[in-house]
């Protein structure tokens, strides 16, 4: 895939639509107020717009070099992209399950706890990692996060429940 | 030949063994305290600050000036190391410095951050120490609409900073400025973009956002890379641990014109700042004979944000102690620290206090000076971590993010926001959108606002102002032949596309 | 953005050997909200203030900053601590009168949720403008802007802050007309008035006094009923001609509602005996502020009066 992909360019471009709408609907109900007294919905709204052209201007770009180079012709440009294999799955679902599960616990199980349930989950990630390995990195990498920070630097943390 | 017998007085203070003993704690807290995920300058400044309550005077102010730029040195090591900025100037010097990491060149790249950094914070102690109170003056000049256009400019420029279309740079430095507008509106105190929740009525935070779109998505992509993760060369010698002869050369230039845009916009309070490293990386994107190299690992684009980035960080003081307003967040907190200790800040403290302004001035080329010494030998072992196996490496980071972010409020919700805004980073990785802009625009966000609407108030609703306000139109004159240059180029090359995009991937 | 820095501040008190007070209060530290960050005048008048209560209380006064909107988060965590003692939050004219006047999300009530302390000390608004204005006293700045109406420009702290009501105050006292420029801080408006972007001010002493020595900007008259001992020959908005103009920002302490009566009397014991205390008169001197004494009735209906008069001043804006 080269950088200037137009494939990738008119995705990147809908995203940029979608936010640039979005922003303009959700501002409509912000008073803009006048030239001289400018309201709480004037930025918005004028950062919308352009957000909103801006997307259009690059949609129109990656269309007008898909048609100058050759190397496009007769491709079809719009290309959604492939579902994510399960190996890129997994990794994502223990990352987010990992934090998830660190922001549920860090107030109820103290510090210790709820690093080492992200170091355990999150770990699973790699389906190379044994599950000895993770279970002692869940217990190495705690130690040293609460050495350095609530030691070391003194963050005033609850370390156990 | 005052400017030596004041530097003679300084140096008389800084060189004494306390002042020395609390400037080296300070960098070294700092650096080591930057390198952690999500504690910036303004966070290790709040945590540290009671313990300076107990020092002398100007040995407390030195110590946090040590930490200061001992944090921001940390910031920009872990930045290139793992790709995890802590702030927008460290989010730029990750660009270059993490491709460099990648292609086993860290250790360049750390020491060429450090040398720049100690030459734009040389370079720049002698403009706080000749000029201090003339620029404070000339800053006075600039007021609601030369910020307004200034922050145009470096916008602009920020957005010039990716690879492929200019359009996609504009569109993430609106998307920033559009983030930065979530919150209780300051005027009005509307809810803006917080879909009526409580969480976002303080907006987003700075932190959780660029960890987030940095840190986090770099982990992501590594993981689903998987097998075909790029191997990081890391049997490296002593040789290739520093900069070749040529690198040092490339950088020189790049370096000289960092440090001139940074230690001016210094200057400016709040704004300036913030923008200087945008600015000089967008300038060498530019000039720089080797531009086609940027964002693939080139020096330049380590040498010319560093240099600006630490002569702004030194320039910075200058409206702070002369004027005896804070520019920012973590100088109004210096400013604090002085007044605690029973200085009053302002145009007196020169004349008051000469040994602790002066003191305070020579501090800073120590404190350069000890970072250097500092950071060289730690080189080797900060580019060990490389060596540590990613299976291994991989949920220490996510355990730094985690505690790091937590660190800042104690607000779970953060957590929740950084893995969202990670995902978020992720799709933006794969739709080829650079994060770099956004994190300008997010910071420029409010302080655009304010400025736009109280020009607006002054001139009662005449847009003219900001071109009939000489400073203020010559950003504007400099914004549009920026933006013209590059929309030619873009244009000759979309004429010839075959030239540009044969070295690519 | 909001900025928001959490410092886990700990002043460490000299703990001296066990000295009981009366009761058997205080006997563990004590928790003080300073509802901004830390470094500015909140803080600085907060910290003179928790040392000198906890060299009279024997035990640690530990800071804590829990700034945002202009002191209302703080101040609203603090209502709903513990009521012992060992929780007290700064309170002043922001957080316990201008904020939940102006700010429509603030949930507590300043009179009913708290148990008042005492009063530490009171800041003058000082009438500021820049020199290139050409006008030496109030009835010169009158004249100017009846003559023009309109015309001038004068800059806030922000919108609905107490400089900004303090400036209304001034408008609606006099019958004139002036732009109201908002901006971020003190320190912002400040540099506003000498880059001469707005031409008067109604800023707070510790902000303004600085420049004021420095002949920067200039000093036509105080908001407090008294002339301030940091600017003797500037008179007080009364003597020059402003009649029933008063305008100050104090400070004072306050404990969550619910605290038992002896608890706060010890406490307001304590803070009566620091402010009457020279060194720490001098210590707020030197940042701007006149150390004050109150009893917790006198700051309570202080309290009281002020949401009047200043609520007045909110609804009539616009």
């Amino acid at each position: 895939m080269n950088r200037d992909d137009p494939q990738t360019d008119l995705l990147a471009a809908a995203m940029f639509m979608v936010i640039g709408a979005g922003a303009i609907w959700i501002a409509l109900d912000y008073p803009v107020g006048t030239l001289r007294r400018l309201g709480p919905g004037a930025l918005p709204m004028g950062l919308g717009v352009l957000l909103l052209a801006s997307g259009l201007g690059l949609a129109m770009q990656a269309l007008l070099r898909a048609r100058l180079d050759p190397q496009w012709q007769g491709k079809p440009l719009i290309n959604l992209p492939k579902l994510p294999s399960i190996h890129v799955i997994r990794s994502t679902v223990c990352v987010v399950a990992g934090l998830g599960l660190f922001g549920l616990l860090v107030r109820p199980a103290g510090l210790f706890l709820a690093t080492a349930t992200l170091v355990l989950v999150s770990s699973r990630a790699e389906a190379g990692t044994p599950i000895l390995g993770s279970l002692a990195l869940a217990v190495v990498i705690p130690a040293a996060c609460v050495g350095i920070f609530v030691y070391g630097i003194g963050l005033p943390f609850r370390v156990w429940p | 030949m005052e400017l030596f017998a004041n530097l003679a007085t300084g140096f008389d203070v800084a060189l004494s063994p306390s002042a020395m003993l609390y400037c080296l704690i300070g960098v070294t807290l700092g650096t080591f305290i930057g390198v952690l995920p999500g504690i910036g300058p303004l966070a290790a400044i709040g945590v540290l600050l009671p313990i300076t309550f107990h020092a002398p005077q100007t040995e407390a102010i030195i110590m946090l000036a040590g930490i200061y730029y001992g944090t921001m040195y940390g910031g920009s090591t872990v930045a290139i190391l793992l790709n995890l900025p802590g702030t927008a100037a460290s989010a730029v010097v990750a660009i270059d410095g993490h491709q460099m990491a990648k292609q086993g060149r860290a250790g360049p790249a750390l020491v060429m951050t450090t040398l720049s950094s100690f030459f734009g914070g040389c370079v720049a102690i002698i403009v706080v120490a000749g000029f201090a109170p003339p620029l404070a003056q000339f800053a006075l000049r600039f007021q609601s609409p030369e910020y307004f256009s200034l922050m145009i400019m470096g916008l602009l420029a920020a957005a010039v900073l990716v690879q492929g279309p200019f359009l996609k740079g504009i569109a993430m430095v609106l998307l920033g400025l559009l983030i930065g507008t979530v919150g209780q509106e300051t005027i009005s105190g509307l809810p803006r973009f917080t879909f009526d929740t409580l969480y976002l009525y303080d907006g987003l935070s700075f932190v959780v956002v660029v960890i987030g779109l940095f840190g986090l998505a770099e982990v992501l992509r590594n993981l689903a890379l998987g097998a075909d993760r790029e191997k990081v060369d890391t049997r490296v010698g002593w040789r290739e641990l520093i900069p070749t002869k040529r690198d040092m050369k490339d950088s020189f230039m790049p370096t000289a014109r960092g440090t001139g845009i940074g230690a001016f916009l210094g200057i400016l309070p709040g704004a300036g700042p913030a923008i200087a490293s945008f600015v000089a990386y967008a300038l060498e994107k530019r000039v720089s004979k080797n531009r086609r190299n940027f964002g693939r690992g080139a020096i330049e684009g380590i040498a010319a944000p560093e240099g600006a980035n630490n002569a702004a960080a030194q320039t910075s003081f200058i409206p702070t102690l002369s004027l005896g307003i804070p520019g920012d967040a973590i100088m109004a907190i210096m400013l604090g620290a002085l007044m605690i200790h029973g200085l009053t800040p302002g145009p007196q403290i020169i004349q008051n206090n000469p040994e602790f302004f002066w003191g305070l001035i020579a501090s800073f080329w120590i404190g350069n000076l000890f970072l250097l010494l500092l950071n060289l030998p730690f080189v080797g072992l900060w580019i060990k971590i490389l060596s540590i196996p990613y299976s291994i490496l991989f949920p220490a980071i996510l355990s730094f993010i985690a505690i790091g972010i937590y660190s800042l409020y104690r607000e779970p919700m953060d957590i929740f926001m950084v893995t969202g805004i990670g995902l978020v980073g992720y799709l933006f990785i794969k739709l080829r959108c650079e994060a770099a802009p956004l994190l300008l625009g997010l910071i420029l966000s409010p302080l655009l606002e304010e400025n736009l609407r109280r020009s607006m108030l002054v001139s009662r609703g005449d847009p003219m102002i900001f071109v009939e306000r000489p400073i203020s139109l010559i950003f504007l004159i400099l914004t549009v032949t920026g933006v013209g240059l590059v929309l030619l180029g873009s244009w000759r090359a979309s004429r010839t596309p075959q030239t540009e995009e044969g070295s690519a991937k | 953005m909001t900025i928001r820095i959490l410092s886990g501040a700990a002043l460490a008190a000299a703990m001296l050997a066990a000295a009981p007070a009366a009761a058997d209060f205080p006997d563990h530290e004590i928790t003080m909200v300073v509802p901004f960050g830390a470094g500015g005048s909140t803080d600085i008048v907060g910290r003179i203030a928790a040392q000198a209560l906890s060299e009279r209380l024997d035990v640690p006064v530990v800071v804590e900053n829990r700034g945002g909107a202009g002191g209302t988060v703080g101040t609203q965590a603090a209502a709903g601590m513990a009521a012992d003692g060992y929780s007290i939050t700064v309170a002043t004219t922001s957080t316990h009168v201008v904020g939940p006047l102006t700010n429509a999300s603030v949930r507590y009530d300043p009179v009913e949720d708290f148990a008042h302390i005492g009063m530490i000390a009171e800041t003058p608004y000082v009438l500021v403008v820049n020199p290139e204005l050409g006008v030496s006293d109030v009835s010169e700045l009158i004249a100017m802007l009846e003559e023009a109406p309109g015309d001038l420009n004068f800059g806030s702290a922000g919108q609905g802050s107490t400089t900004h009501l303090a400036g209304l105050m001034f408008l609606s006292a006099t019958g004139t007309e002036m732009e109201h420029i908002p901006y971020g801080s003190n320190a912002e408006a400040t540099t506003a008035l000498m880059g001469n972007e707005v031409q008067v001010l109604f800023g707070s002493m510790p902000a303004v006094l600085a420049q004021i020595q420095a002949g920067s900007i200039e000093a036509l008259a105080v908001g407090t009923t008294a002339r301030s001992p940091e600017l003797p020959d500037v008179p007080t908005m009364q003597e020059a001609g402003v009649a029933g103009y008063r305008a100050s920002l104090w400070l004072g302490l306050a404990a969550p509602a619910g605290t038992p009566d002896d608890v706060i009397a010890s406490l307001a014991d304590a803070l009566a005996d620091s402010v009457a205390d020279a060194d720490v008169a001098a210590q707020l001197a030197s940042n701007g502020a006149d150390a004050m004494a109150m009893t917790p009735e006198e700051f309570r209906t202080l309290i009281a009066e002020e949401l009047v008069t200043y609520g007045e001043i909110v609804a009539g804006m616009d």
